[in-house]
């Protein structure tokens, strides 16, 4: 695992290591990290963002691990439209899918499916969003 | 009067109790609900099928009966009981002066029962001798087994009695109880026009007794489901069930009288009608009669393989493929299949249900944009904001009535390059004046008032007269719906606006030809894009301003009645070369020479916007894939083209397109569904398949298969569809609006700015 992780680093040199996954849930990053060519991003593994401020990329990791997870709990499509008509109190789904491979047993909690944003840094976040792509 | 069927009438009692003839009926006397029964024997509808005899109480069903029953109750009743009955039924009858010359009096004024489908008011009276009409045959039978009734007060329906009438009545009976194609004519409307004297096969069988009970009650069953059928054809088809199909039905009737049962005939009755009805249910504009050019230039051009190079081809492959599955099917199976449909064999993919088990998380961007409207009024500035975020966050706050006074200043503020409003409903004038003043607009490129209505007036813009004009580096001007911009306002625009390239005045509606024209004039070097969506402007006077332009690209001139296929021709043949939109929805002049001209001399065109056009058929299609081969989008919205139509179109020119709209073309269905995933598989975003009926699982499925890039889908009013194709598809990003679920989700932002 840790092979697959990657840096980026913010406009104060404080550096987020996260995984090389949750960093591709931003468009920008993966074109960087898999764009043919000799970047030093793709040798050394990390990516600098000189505008962007320190809380801003923390919350954005945040987000790249919330994306992910929100994916990967998704219930299945039946019960779906039953979610949805339901209110939004915090509920436990259980959820078994099997696929060919592999039985998993993921949990939903719809409570927390929602990433939570402060208004303060919202504009700031919605510019640095913008950039990467995500 | 709603005294029950009297049960004395025997085998004809049940006649009576259905047909609740006891209305018109008195109660005095048995002959009397006999009598009626008998009548009501004979009345059709009530008899053997009929269930309910209020249905053949009703006034249209039962026009025949009614007038049994009013000739019946006559004599019986007396004058309330006729007059009731009369006036109950609807019937002209006069009050019959005598029981002995009832009969003849009667028949004197026995209805001419035409039973026309239109409506009840087609009983016509004449005063004929029964036995001068052919008309009234098969009515005078009933009607004449009724008067032979009526002496009879007293009596028994028997068969002696008959037979004071015999000559006239029972031969009409009995012809019309041997009636079997002859009297029905194709033509007309009732079978038994037929001159054909029946009296004399009549009266040889009536001279038997026990022969006349049968033929009676022959006949009474023919003309049960007569009546039946006239009664049934009267109310289930009141809608103009026509002639010919009573005609049609009457001989089918007669000759399978035995065999029929009411309820049978009632069903049949009732899916004709159905037939019948779609057709006078369905609303047909005005057909708009063929213009005269079109027809003469058109019509060179009748065969399919005649059509410009490409759509022919196309067709042709379309054609061959279609023969090829034909061939194979009906030498695997005989089952039978239209010969128009491709059959698609598409299932769902197996692991699609992995896939779609993916849901999309919504972007970051896209929720720090729901929390900045949520908290609007907390922005203190947008510096530093891009443009095409400002544009988004400006969407989101009109879209949620948070756009005020103080956000527009915030957007305003500073030196910005585009200010973009869709909605200005909310604002007054004072409030955009102020704001608008307050504002350094040196650097404004892009200005967007849309719905701004209530709050432009024509000097709102103006540079009010100051020498360096107001808006210098302005190029695109959005004012739609600004319907207080008149004339002299426009001229200030283009007065205080030199650079301007885009202008857009949709559903401006004071502004007139010669505004525009005088626009055109003053900004002739620049102008690219014209939009003129719902103005009332004349077409022909704006072209030669048009023709004038020197760089127009976009043009728009939706819902402007006067354009023809002149102003198309005129203005195509000056700019075609270098035009890139055009846009024609609703202009209902447009029809196929226009496409000709187009495809013909618009080689680079873009996006063509056919959408609500009347006229247009295959060939327009034809002329459209010889010539424009690059288009991105594609909206034929609402008309009559055919599936091969549509397909062999996307084959040839369908390469490039992005947004593609086949809203309400009845006949889209799997051939369209082919080439949309043959040809369009890379590059298409949005697609529009409401109200396509045919549309089915299998093609769709196909597309979204191999559309990788599809990410909206509109299904309206797709009845085929099931949720096979819903949790079978492997395109994740697929949104499918219209089936199930809210029905705006897809109104994101870039559509809506589109």
């Amino acid at each position: 695992m840790e092979e697959d992780t990657v840096k980026l680093i913010s406009a104060e040199g404080f550096e987020f290591v996260i995984d090389k996954k949750a960093a591709m849930v931003s468009q920008t990053i993966r074109n960087m990290f898999t764009s043919p060519g000799n970047f030093s991003e793709t040798r050394l593994g990390e990516v600098t963002f000189p505008e962007i401020s320190t809380p801003i990329l923390e919350k954005i990791c945040q987000y790249f691990y919330w994306h992910l997870q929100f994916a990967r709990c998704a219930i299945p499509c039946i019960l779906s439209p039953i979610c949805q008509r339901l209110r939004p109190q915090t509920f436990m789904f259980i959820c078994i899918y099997s696929s060919r491979e592999n039985l998993c047993l993921s949990f939903y909690f719809r409570k927390e499916s929602e990433f939570h944003i402060e208004p303060e840094i919202t504009l700031e976040l919605m510019m640095a969003a913008n950039y990467l792509h995500t | 009067m709603k005294a029950g069927a009297p049960p004395g009438g025997a085998e004809e009692a049940d006649g009576v109790q259905e047909l609740g003839f006891g209305d018109g009926l008195p109660p005095a006397g048995t002959s009397a609900p006999r009598r009626s029964a008998r009548l009501a024997g004979r009345a059709p509808a009530a008899a053997s099928g009929e269930p309910k005899g209020a249905r053949m109480a009703s006034p249209e069903g039962s026009r025949k009966k009614r007038k049994v029953a009013g000739d019946a109750a006559v004599p019986t009743s007396g004058a309330e009981e006729e007059g009731a009955v009369g006036s109950e039924l609807n019937l002209p009858l006069m009050a019959s002066p005598s029981g002995s010359g009832w009969g003849n009096t009667v028949r004197g004024r026995l209805e001419d029962l035409v039973v026309l489908s239109e409506s009840g008011s087609v009983e016509k009276m004449q005063n004929r001798d029964p036995a001068s009409s052919p008309r009234s045959i098969r009515r005078r039978v009933e009607v004449v087994d009724i008067e032979s009734d009526a002496p009879e007060e007293e009596v028994d329906t028997s068969v002696p009695g008959r037979g004071r009438y015999s000559s006239i009545e029972k031969g009409k009976g009995i012809f019309v109880a041997d009636y079997d194609g002859p009297l029905v004519e194709k033509g007309g409307f009732v079978p038994f026009l037929d001159r054909t004297n029946p009296g004399s096969k009549g009266l040889e069988r009536t001279q038997q007794g026990r022969r006349y009970t049968e033929e009676q009650k022959g006949k009474r069953k023919l003309v049960t489901e007569d009546d039946a059928g006239l009664t049934l054809g009267g109310r289930e088809a009141n809608m103009e069930l026509r002639c010919e199909g009573m005609a049609d039905y009457y001989e089918q009737e007669t000759i399978k009288e035995e065999a029929m049962s009411a309820k049978n005939i009632r069903e049949s009755n009732k899916l004709r009608a159905v037939e019948l009805a779609s057709e006078y249910a369905f609303f047909k504009p005005e057909q708009e009669e063929e213009s005269e050019h079109s027809d003469i230039q058109d019509s060179s051009k009748e065969d399919p393989a005649d059509w410009p190079g490409p759509f022919a081809t196309a067709m042709k492959i379309i054609n061959d493929r279609e023969k090829r599955l034909q061939g194979r099917r009906l030498s695997s199976a005989p089952a039978p299949s239209e010969s128009s449909e491709l059959k698609i064999e598409w299932v769902p993919s197996p692991g699609h249900r992995l896939r779609c088990l993916e849901r999309q998380a919504p972007s970051l961007k896209d929720l720090c944009l729901g929390t900045l409207s949520e908290h609007a009024t907390d922005i203190e500035s947008l510096e530093g904001v891009p443009d095409n975020l400002r544009h988004q966050l400006s969407w989101h706050l009109c879209n949620s009535r948070k756009m005020d006074q103080h956000m527009l200043d915030l957007f305003v503020r500073g030196s910005p390059t585009e200010i973009r409003m869709p909605d200005c409903s909310w604002a007054t004038e004072d409030q955009l004046e102020k704001i608008l003043g307050r504002a350094r607009t040196h650097r404004l490129t892009v200005l967007e008032l849309n719905m701004c209505g209530r709050c432009l007036s024509d000097g709102t813009l103006s540079s009010s007269g100051k020498l360096p004009p107001r808006f210098p580096s302005l190029t695109t001007i959005s004012l739609k719906g600004a319907y207080r911009l008149s004339d002299d306002g426009l001229k200030a625009l283009a007065s205080s606006a030199p650079q301007l390239s885009s202008i857009n005045l949709g559903q401006c509606s004071l502004v007139t030809s010669a505004g525009v024209v005088s626009l055109l004039e003053q900004l002739k070097q620049s102008l690219v894009e014209l939009f003129l969506d719902d103005c009332r402007i004349d077409a022909t006077s704006v072209l030669p301003a048009l023709q004038s332009l020197r760089k127009l690209e976009v043009l728009s001139v939706a819902g402007v009645e006067s354009v023809t296929d002149k102003f198309v021709h005129g203005l195509v043949s000056v700019h075609g070369p270098h035009m890139k939109e055009l846009g024609f929805a609703g202009c209902r002049g447009v029809a196929a020479p226009s496409l000709r001209e187009i495809g013909k001399s618009c080689p680079q065109l873009r996006s063509l916007d056919l959408r609500d056009l009347g006229k247009l058929n295959d060939r327009a299609l034809a002329h459209l894939a010889g010539g424009c081969t690059s288009l991105w989008r594609l909206l034929l919205r609402r008309n009559a083209f055919s599936d091969k139509a549509v397909a062999a179109l996307l084959q040839a020119a369908g390469g490039s397109l992005a947004e593609l709209s086949v809203n309400n073309i009845r006949e889209a269905s799997n051939f369209t569904a082919q080439a949309i995933a043959a040809q369009c598989a890379s590059t298409l975003r949005v697609l529009d398949l409401s109200f396509c009926r045919k549309m089915t699982n299998e093609g769709l499925g196909l597309i979204a298969d191999s559309c990788s890039h599809l990410h909206t889908l509109k299904l309206f009013g797709c009845p085929l569809i099931t949720p096979t194709f819903l949790g079978g598809d492997s395109n994740g990003r697929l949104q499918v609006v219209g089936l199930e679920g809210p029905i705006l989700r897809h109104l994101r932002f870039h559509e809506a700015s589109s």
